[in-house]
């Protein structure tokens, strides 16, 4: 065991010493002005040079290939956060007439909406409206987490009474989520889905799945295009870009993000599973720069599964053979028609993948109120 | 103290331990059973022995290929596999360093009553890790010991004819493994680390001429130190006096925090790590076989053969250090001198030297 510890030192200083290097008296990589950013690792840019790599790899990205037919109607997921609020800024800019290489499709909005899960957070709808449908007149759909279900609580209850660990509690919104965006696609007749996921939180998202016995979806996860879903593709142009990146965009730009409470907002960085994985993520890509892009990269490299059999929870296809997808209990049925089924009132059988399995553990069923 | 009830036995015996795997309180004959049917279902499942096979068991002295040796035996014995059980071990010629895990080893094979086979470096490779030192100084040896290790149960299996080597390898050391090659990038180990038979995850472009298999592939760590505690088996401990750096120790805490909020954490990192597949267009070396000794090579001459060639010519630079390419690949290969439990040289060296001061 002794022997690992030399070698991974060789490559913890061969790392390490990429980094130790300020921008100070340092000059643009680019041009010879003053360098202000360090973008990766050793690359000290001026403000020009960087804004123009930023907005060259997301648009080069996006074009790469040919993604968006024109007058293709697309939906952009926006969730008031940095990555979103600064997605969103490109495409005004990608798609205003004097753009250089002019986006081409039709711009929808989409804004999921949680704030009913918690006492006091603040309603930022508002604010929401203001920026999409009075600033920038892009068409705004707005949908509450709970929507269409029959009770009000139904949704809070089950995820703060019902649900025993945070780890499920996060899994399920995302999901949830996640079902509700491809709703109003469909319903908006949007063919794509696109979503702010940077790197960084891929990356974390990567180990966080892992972990979860979820390694069948993670090429899927991480690409740029992702179909999943058969009538909606998920686009994910901030794929190739660190949050760090982005954040140094917002603050050259002054792009305020909304200030907005959701479930990770709220635990400790040791809470739950994703917590858990992102605080890693961040802690060796502090001591190791190229974690993200190592990661990643690994990512890339592995096949996608496509399976058409799709987990009637996650969306993703189903990585166990058929006899052990199958849900028997009647309860979880339920509940999950409730939850993740649009068509209501169906009587299908229901399929989850391995890691679905393990999350639905952690759920008491019972929609009921049988709870004292 | 009123007694818990175990959960298998429901009440026959009052509960003796907790197990990790589940959390629920066991008695110890019926841990005995779970752990030893679990191991006996991966054997079945997986179809990792034939009847009729000569299975050569890695024998290092450790907690994790003692209990595989002892469960083996049992299973081979209860259920009429049919096999015939070798313990392997290999002694690389450093003085003063395998005594203890060597004792260990023949210690078991008088209570399990196993041949034991003991190769020594001198007889596979006509060096000993000792003669080699004096003739390459210490800076060079590591490639040596690299090399060397990780060919010697191969050479050692060939040279006995057997037909399987079965390693230690828990549920633990393979979730680690996964996720330390997806932290570095190391896409070819990725896809070995998580198929229980076959080539072996140590080996880069180097495949493993015989078969190997982890019948512990899904047995924790904890249970594996449970159980010889429980059964009072003879083992070896060796606790690096070194805490892992960094990068390492990162993901051991990792793994720690990941069961403390899900226990079942490490067998589904495992199901992850079974499920990814690797795009075809990922270049993987091509194997062939090395002119000299027929061991698996991507070069015509192996490796280990260039080394040696080195040594007996008296030119012991010939192989090292070749590329910047090559020096890499090493880098990463050495990590597994010590997955089984053994030191180098060179930290045989930085041992004595810790002692002294
Ligand atoms: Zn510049
Ligand atoms: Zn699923
Ligand atoms: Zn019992
Ligand atoms: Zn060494
Ligand atoms: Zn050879």
């Amino acid at each position: 065991m002794c022997q690992v510890n030399e070698e991974d030192d060789e490559i913890f200083q061969a790392l390490k010493s990429t980094i130790n290097k300020t921008p100070t008296n340092r000059k643009c990589m680019s041009c010879d002005e003053d360098a202000c950013v360090i973008v990766r690792i050793a690359d000290p840019m001026c403000r020009k040079c960087f804004e123009e790599f930023f907005i060259h790899k997301f648009r080069s990205t996006l074009s790469k290939s040919n993604i968006f037919g024109r007058g293709e109607h697309v939906l952009i997921a926006y969730s008031g956060g940095p990555s979103s609020t600064a997605l969103l800024h490109l495409i005004a800019e990608g798609l205003s007439v004097n753009a250089r290489r002019r986006l081409q499709f039709q711009a929808h909005v989409a804004f999921i909406d949680e704030s009913s899960l918690y006492p006091d957070a603040i309603d930022i709808r508002e604010k929401v409206i203001d920026r999409i449908t009075n600033q920038l007149h892009y068409p705004l759909h707005i949908v509450s987490i709970d929507d269409n279900l029959d009770n009000d609580n139904t949704l809070k209850k089950l995820l703060f009474q019902q649900t025993k660990s945070l780890t499920a509690r996060e899994e399920l919104i995302r999901r949830r989520k996640l079902k509700l965006l491809f709703d109003i696609a469909i319903r908006e007749k949007c063919t794509k889905l696109i979503t702010g996921d940077n790197c960084t939180k891929l990356a974390a998202q990567i180990l966080s799945d892992m972990a979860q016995g979820k390694g069948a979806h993670v090429a899927l996860e991480c690409n740029l295009t992702d179909t999943t879903n058969d009538l909606v593709t998920i686009v994910r142009p901030f794929r190739e870009i660190m949050s760090k990146e982005i954040a140094m965009y917002n603050r050259l730009n002054s792009i305020e993000s909304l200030q907005n409470i959701d479930i990770s907002t709220m635990s400790g960085i040791q809470s739950s599973i994703f917590k858990l994985s992102e605080t890693l993520v961040n802690d060796l890509q502090r001591q190791f720069p190229s974690t993200v892009s190592t990661i990643f990269r690994t990512s890339d490299k592995l096949e996608k599964n496509l399976k058409s059999e799709r987990c009637d929870l996650c969306c993703y296809p189903l990585d166990l053979d058929e006899d052990q997808s199958l849900l028997s209990d009647q309860d979880r049925i339920k509940l999950i028609h409730q939850l993740f089924d649009t068509r209501s009132d169906s009587n299908d059988p229901v399929h989850v993948c391995y890691a679905c399995r393990r999350l639905l553990r952690d759920v008491q069923p019972n929609l009921q109120s049988n709870q004292e | 103290m009123p007694s818990t009830i175990c959960v298998s036995c429901r009440g026959e015996r009052s509960a003796a331990l907790v197990r990790p795997k589940t959390s629920e309180p066991y008695c110890k004959i019926c841990f005995f059973q779970a752990f030893e049917r679990e191991i006996h279902e991966t054997i079945v499942k997986e179809q990792l022995f034939k009847p009729g096979e000569t299975i050569a068991i890695a024998a290092s002295g450790g907690k994790d290929s003692t209990v595989l040796a002892y469960v083996l035996k049992l299973l081979n014995e209860r259920h009429s596999y049919g096999l015939n059980l070798v313990l392997l071990s290999i002694d690389e010629g450093i003085t003063g360093y395998r005594d203890d895990s060597l004792e260990t080893v023949k210690r078991n094979q008088q209570q399990y009553d196993l041949p034991l086979i003991i190769l020594t470096y001198k007889e596979l490779y006509g060096w000993s890790m000792d003669e080699i030192v004096k003739a390459v100084g210490r800076k060079n040896n590591c490639t040596f010991c690299g090399v060397f290790r990780r060919q010697a149960l191969d050479r050692g299996a060939m040279k006995l004819s057997v037909n399987k080597i079965a390693t230690g390898h828990n549920a633990d050391d393979i979730a680690e493994t996964i996720l330390m090659n997806i932290l570095r990038g190391d896409i070819a180990r990725l896809k070995r680390c998580t198929s229980i038979i076959t080539g072996d995850e140590s080996d880069d472009n180097e495949v493993s001429v015989i078969p190997r298999c982890k019948p512990l592939k899904y047995a924790y760590e904890k249970e594996i130190v449970l159980y010889a505690f429980y059964k009072r088996l003879d083992y070896f401990s060796t606790e690096c006096i070194y805490s892992p750096n960094a990068y390492r120790g990162n993901i051991r805490t990792y793994i720690k925090d990941l069961e403390r909020l899900r226990p079942s954490s490490i067998i589904d990192i495992i199901h992850s790590g079974e499920q990814l597949i690797v795009k075809p267009t990922t270049k993987l070396p091509v194997q062939r076989i090395c002119e000299r000794c027929s061991y698996c090579s991507s070069m015509p001459i192996c490796k280990a053969c260039l080394l040696i060639e080195g040594l007996n010519k008296g030119i012991p630079k010939l192989g090292i250090g070749k590329t910047e390419r090559y020096r890499k690949e090493m880098q990463q290969k050495q990590d597994q001198c010590c997955n089984d439990q053994s030191l180098c040289h060179c930290m045989k060296e930085k041992l004595t030297v810790t002692e002294q001061n």
